[in-house]
C-alpha cells in the first residue's frame, strides 16, 4: 500500500470507522482515538496490509480496541436487562430510529458491534467471524440474539404508545 | 436446503433480515408466508429491527493523512501519557544524582517548610510546599523577608528535585527537552511539573517556528512550558473539568510570571503543584 492508497483509505473509510466506534462505545472521545490507533496500526503494517483488505484490517483493530475499552469499563448490559423502562414513554411518540438506538444501547457490547458491522457495514456472518475472530456459528446465534432483543424492543415500545 | 416448519421459520426470517439468504431460500420463504400470512407481521418486526444508514463525519482526518512518505504519527493519548511518565522517572533519577551533594541538607529543609516567596504572591498564589508541616525551622525569628525569599529559592529547588525521588506521587517533567505530558487525570495524585524558564519572545519564536527551544536567560521564566501544558489539555476535551482546571492553571501561571521573576516556586493548584524553577 502506498501512501495515496492510504490517504484514500483515510478518505473512504474514517467515517465509517468512526460511526462504528461511536455508536460502539458511545464517547466522542475515545472514539476518535479508536480510529487514530487504526489508522496509525495500519500505516505501521502498510507494506503487509493490502488495498482491498484494509477496510477489514481497520474494523479488526477498532473492534478489539472497543473490546478493550469494554473490559476496562465493565459496563456489559445484561441481556435480562433489555427490556426495561418502557412504562414512561415520551408524549410524543419516538421515531425507529430514536427507538432503535436506544435498543441497541441496551444490547452487550459485543452483540451491539456486530449488529453495526451486520447493518451499517453491510458484512457477511463470515465476514464478521473473520473479523472479530469468533467462528461463523457463533456470529449467527449474537447476532440472532441481538436481532431478537431489538425486535422485542420495538414491539414492546409500539405496544405502549 | 433446509424445509420451512413453525420451528424454524423465525430463525429464516432473521436470516433473510440480514441478507443471508440464497435467491432459492428466499423464494422458498416467500411462498411459505404467502401459505402461512400470519408470520407476514414478523418478518415486518424484524425487517424494522435492521438499523438504517446514518451518516457522521470524522472531523479529524487532516491528522490521518500521510504526506511525505512514511513518518512518524502523533500516538494516542494514552500511549503519549506512558511514554511521558517513563521519560519523567528518567530525568527525576537523573536529577537526584546530580543534587545527591546536597540532598541532606536540603531534604531537612524541606521536612518542615511552608514557603512564602512574598506576602503578596503567596496570597496570590498559594505558594506552597508541604502545607501540612509547620513553617518553624524555614522561618527563623528575624529573618528578613529578602533573605528569606532568598533561602526559599535555594531551597525549593532542592526540594522539587530530591523529594522527587522520595515521593512517589509525584511525576517530575523536565519539558523544554518534550512536550510535557501528564496524567492529570489520575487525581487524587499530585503532579508536579519542573518548568524551565522560558520568555514571551522565545513563545512567540516557537509558534511561529512550530520548534521548542531552549532556554536563554536564567530569569526570563515560564510560560512557554505551562503554554504546553496547556496545549496538551485541549486533546482532552471530553475531561471538561480537567480543562477547566488548566484554563485556570494557565491564568493563574502566566500572571506568576509577570510577578516572580526569578524567585523558585511551587505552584499549587488544587491537588496538583508546578514547580516553577
Amino acid at each position: 500500500m502506498t501512501a495515496s492508497e492510504y490517504n484514500q483509505c483515510v478518505n473512504d473509510i474514517a467515517d465509517g470507522l468512526y460511526r462504528f466506534a461511536y455508536k460502539s462505545i458511545s464517547d466522542e472521545e475515545v472514539a476518535k482515538d479508536v480510529v487514530q490507533q487504526a489508522f496509525l496500526t495500519l500505516w505501521e503494517n502498510y507494506g503487509k496490509v493490502t488495498v482491498v483488505k484494509a477496510k477489514s484490517y481497520l474494523f479488526t483493530v477498532a473492534y478489539r480496541r472497543c473490546m478493550d475499552e469494554f473490559r476496562g469499563r465493565k459496563d456489559h448490559v445484561r441481556p435480562d436487562l433489555v427490556i426495561e423502562h418502557l412504562a414512561a414513554p415520551d408524549r410524543t411518540p419516538p421515531d425507529l430510529k430514536t427507538v432503535l438506538q436506544k435498543a441497541l444501547s441496551k444490547l452487550t457490547a459485543q452483540n451491539r458491534m456486530l449488529v453495526l458491522l451486520k447493518d451499517y457495514e453491510g458484512y457477511s456472518y463470515e465476514e464478521i467471524a473473520t473479523l472479530t475472530g469468533l467462528n461463523a456459528a457463533q456470529v449467527k446465534v449474537y447476532l440472532h440474539r441481538a436481532r431478537k432483543q431489538l425486535k422485542d424492543y420495538l414491539v414492546s415500545v409500539r405496544h405502549l404508545i | 436446503m433446509m424445509k420451512l416448519m413453525k420451528e424454524n421459520i423465525e430463525t429464516q426470517i432473521m436470516l433473510y433480515a440480514d441478507n443471508e439468504l440464497s435467491a432459492g431460500e428466499i423464494r422458498d420463504l416467500m411462498a411459505y408466508l404467502e401459505k402461512y400470512p400470519e408470520y407476514k407481521a414478523l418478518l415486518s418486526e424484524y425487517q424494522y429491527s435492521v438499523l438504517q444508514p446514518e451518516e457522521m463525519i470524522f472531523e479529524d482526518k487532516e491528522k490521518l493523512f500521510q504526506h511525505h512518505g512514511r513518518k512518524a504519527k502523533a500516538l494516542p493519548l494514552k500511549m503519549t501519557i506512558g511514554i511521558a511518565a517513563a521519560i519523567a522517572i528518567i530525568l527525576a533519577v537523573t536529577g537526584y544524582y546530580q543534587r545527591a551533594g546536597n540532598d541532606n541538607l536540603l531534604d531537612n529543609a524541606q521536612k518542615n517548610m511552608v514557603v512564602r516567596a512574598s506576602d503578596s504572591f503567596s496570597r496570590k498564589l498559594e505558594t506552597v510546599v508541604n502545607p501540612d508541616k509547620s513553617h518553624k525551622k524555614e522561618d527563623p525569628a528575624g529573618t528578613s523577608t529578602a533573605a528569606r525569599s532568598t533561602a526559599v529559592s535555594q531551597n525549593i529547588t532542592a526540594v522539587s528535585r530530591s523529594s522527587v525521588r522520595q515521593r512517589s506521587d509525584v511525576a517530575l517533567i523536565k519539558p523544554v527537552t518534550f512536550l510535557p505530558t501528564v496524567d492529570i487525570t489520575a487525581d487524587p495524585q499530585p503532579v508536579m511539573i519542573l518548568v524551565e524558564p522560558v520568555g514571551p519572545a522565545i513563545m512567540e519564536q516557537q509558534r511561529q517556528t512550530g520548534v521548542r527551544p531552549q532556554a536563554r536567560q536564567p530569569g526570563d521564566l515560564l510560560a512557554a512550558q505551562i503554554e504546553a501544558v496547556y496545549e496538551q489539555s485541549d486533546r482532552l476535551k471530553g475531561v471538561h473539568s480537567l480543562v477547566t482546571e488548566l484554563d485556570e492553571r494557565k491564568s493563574r501561571a502566566v500572571d506568576a510570571w509577570q510577578q516572580i521573576k526569578n524567585t523558585n516556586v511551587i505552584l499549587k493548584i488544587g491537588s496538583k503543584e508546578i514547580v516553577i524553577k
